[in-house]
């Protein structure tokens, strides 16, 4: 990373009545990146971001803004601002005056002329010049985050945190929101730190990802280098579409053996693996890397098909074998049907070893033994 | 189960109508979608089909035998909605037995029915359970399990998946869809969600303001839109939609510098259409090229993103943002700075109307 850091979240801790949403979370963000925290619900991506901007206090840990501590500064000191699911919006003023709101605030006492070029500009950008006079409870759900997401930008924030900003929408508004933030992205180069649990709408508008579960950050990368070496059975679950395969197998000499008769690999195709003595072993693979073809076609594992899900230019297939289930993308000329005989086999030099009890990759280590 | 039929089916609410004149046949075992955006009509239908709504135009024949003036509860169907109603304080199987019990059916044969569910279902592990221990996938799977078992003719979901929490939605999809085709139960299914849909329809009736846009199957509701609103509600990313403009031996593309000629597959009746049309294009059929390379048209790549083994790329024209999608090992090394348009993926609708237009109605 070459650009300065903007954010440096260090060792979070935060428990609400006791139950603990944040672990000891570590998180650095480059100026003028989107990075994205994909995780489940509970994960601690809300936590996260609240503590960022001040609006929860935290129980242990640091945070680090243009390497300035600010921990202990109230929100309305830190220069971020924040885009919630629900709009925040007020009821009672127009569009306008909810994007001005800001800028009018004993903080920034803007003069009009100045707010009203700032509010055109900024409208213009998220397109919603045309809504200026209108009440905001006669708008839609997308033009409503629209305006939410301008109200947030126009006092040109250092930092902009999104929370799910686009989960209330329909698909199609949120493709279209998607494009826009990555253009105001380009054109501003606004540093923003956004949390959703949904795969497809993280890697299309990230420029790095950081999986999150259980109040721990797991991996913070870009999408390309945790496909290539992804840290844990835990990030080969929640990243992938569909996720990652596992299997059970065992090392037995310089091969890997599948379980459920699924085959067998070269060890060396894992090197450098060095995990302890006795370590139980899973192999987990992206499902392009596994071949499926008709019932003795292929010398591997034997399954079923247990489901098929068409998505229009691709399907999808869930495979049974030996009561375990994978997931794979299909062509769609490729005709599966429900209850059809296959096999399958990992192709040569694919799949990864993890530590069947810790979840952690055990092969292809870099120097030092290190994931 | 039966076969469900729809003849000339409207609903009124005084001026308002919900449903307008609506034909379909469902038949035996078939999975039928209702797809299309709120307020368009499906749920409506489908609770006319169910007997909470009266028609008030039309037939309903369950295997050709009027239903219209019976009550839901002497139609035989089953219908799971949006928020699972269990009983809190009986067991799993006491829920999936109540409907028997309450028909006083013989205890050997409430056996071998609970036997049948639990087996299709896999639910043998929690049938001592109560349903505020379960999680949300499960306890819809209790529900579905609970209206399969006195064999309904027709299993009516709304929106069954739409409460349930995003990442336990995609697992109870793929259930669904299995479970549909191993119980055989015709199923009539509505959604807003075109995903959900495309991934569990035998056939997928989109509707709008009443009416039907279009009955096909998922992949020929893909392939082949009728309309605008078709190609747009279907797909993700979404269908690009391009204005052209006549001119001299091509069409031009929004008002821009690019024309598109036969050379890059255009056909001539399109070229010679005498009405305003406009192209419709899925991202997939988009791709990336050098400038001048074979096809390539110099429209520059605004943003251009690797994710697994595809690239995603945006470009401008005419200030819309448009789309393509690109297999990495296809894309060109260098630099893209131009897209080249894949004639098999090219649709023409009418400008004004939004309707597909095909050659042999373009004269």
């Amino acid at each position: 990373m070459t650009a300065p850091i903007k954010l440096s979240l260090q060792g979070l801790e935060k428990s609400y009545r006791g139950a603990p949403a944040l672990r000891g979370l570590d998180l650095e963000v480059a100026d003028g990146e989107i990075f994205v925290l994909l995780g489940p619900t509970g994960a601690g991506k809300s936590s996260t971001l609240l503590a960022t901007a001040g609006l929860v206090d935290i129980d242990a840990g640091r945070v680090l803004k243009d390497g300035v501590d600010v921990t202990d500064l109230p929100p309305g000191e830190r220069d971020i601002a924040i885009v919630f699911e629900g709009f925040n919006l007020l009821p009672v003023l127009n569009v306008y005056d909810n994007i001005a709101f800001s800028l009018r605030s004993p903080r920034y006492r803007e003069a009009e002329t100045e707010i009203r070029a700032r509010v055109g500009r900024t409208a213009e950008l998220l397109r919603i010049s045309h809504l200026l006079d209108r009440d905001v409870e006669t708008l839609s759900g997308g033009e409503k985050q629209r305006v939410a997401i301008a109200r947030a930008l126009v006092r040109r924030p250092s930092l902009l945190l999104l929370d799910e900003p686009l989960s209330a929408l329909d698909l199609k508004l949120r493709e279209g929101l998607r494009a826009e933030l990555r253009d105001i992205h380009r054109k501003h180069r606004t540093t923003m730190l956004y949390a959703t649990h949904d795969y497809h709408g993280a890697i299309a508008i990230a420029d790095r990802i950081g999986i999150i579960d259980a109040g721990v950050m797991h991996q913070a990368a870009d999408i390309q280098t945790i496909l290539e070496r992804p840290a844990s059975m835990l990030v080969g679950r929640l990243v992938g579409s569909p996720a990652m395969a596992f299997f059970e197998a065992a090392v037995e000499g310089e091969e890997v053996r599948i379980g459920h008769g699924g085959g067998r690999l070269l060890l060396a195709g894992f090197r450098p693996f060095d995990p302890p003595a006795g370590t139980e072993v899973t192999l987990g693979v992206w499902p392009e890397d596994i071949l499926l073809g008709p019932a003795g076609s292929l010398a591997g594992g034997d399954g079923v098909i247990y489901a098929v899900d068409n998505r229009g230019f691709e399907r999808a297939v869930q495979v049974e074998f030996g009561g375990q289930f994978f997931r794979k993308v299909v062509p769609s000329d490729v005709r599966f049907r429900q209850g059809d005989a296959v096999s399958f086999a990992v192709a040569p030099g694919a799949g990864y070893l993890f530590d069947a009890a810790s979840g952690a990759r055990v092969s292809h280590l870099a120097r030092g033994g290190r994931p | 189960m039966a076969e469900i039929a729809l003849r000339n089916l409207s609903v009124e609410f005084g001026a308002f109508r919900a449903v307008d004149d609506v034909d379909l046949t469902v038949a035996d075992g078939e999975f039928v979608v209702y797809l299309g955006p709120s307020g368009c009509g499906k749920t409506t239908t489908l609770r006319c089909i169910a007997g909470l709504e009266h028609a008030t135009g039309g037939d309903i024949l369950f295997d050709g035998r009027r239903v219209n003036g019976l009550s839901a509860s002497e139609r035989n169907i089953a219908m799971v909605f949006q928020f699972v109603s269990l009983y809190p304080h009986l067991t799993v199987k006491n829920n999936i037995l109540f409907p028997l019990q309450a028909r006083g059916v013989a205890r050997a044969e409430m056996a071998r029915k609970l036997d049948w569910v639990v087996g299709v279902f896999g639910i043998g592990d929690i049938l001592g359970r109560y349903p505020a221990s379960l999680p949300p996938g499960a306890r819809q799977k209790v529900a579905l399990a609970r209206a399969v078992i006195r064999d309904p003719a027709v299993l009516l979901l709304d929106e069954p998946l739409s409460a349930i929490d995003e990442q336990f939605r995609e697992e109870m999809r793929w259930e669904l869809g299995h479970l549909q085709r191993e119980l055989g139960v015709t199923t009539i299914y509505v959604t807003h969600d075109q995903r959900e849909a495309m991934s569990l329809a035998d056939r997928i009736v989109l509707m709008r303001d009443g009416r039907i846009v279009q009955v096909a199957d998922p992949d020929g509701l893909f392939i082949d839109p009728v309309d605008v609103f078709a190609g747009h509600f279907i797909g993700s990313p979404s269908m690009n939609f391009i204005e052209l403009a006549p001119v001299a031996g091509g069409l031009r593309l929004a008002d821009g510098p690019v024309v598109l000629t036969p050379a890059d597959g255009v056909p001539a009746w399109a070229i010679e259409s005498r009405r305003p049309l406009k192209l419709g294009i899925r991202p997939s059929f988009v791709h990336l090229a050098e400038a001048d390379g074979p096809g390539a048209h110099a429209i520059p790549i605004e943003d251009l993103f690797a994710v697994g083994r595809e690239r995603f790329f945006t470009f401008r024209l005419g200030g819309a943002i448009h789309q393509g999608v690109e297999a990495i090992g296809r894309a060109p090394a260098g630099a893209a700075r131009g897209v080249r348009f894949d004639p098999k993926g090219f649709l023409f609708f009418d400008a004004e109307s939004g309707r597909r237009v095909k050659p042999e109605a373009a004269a």
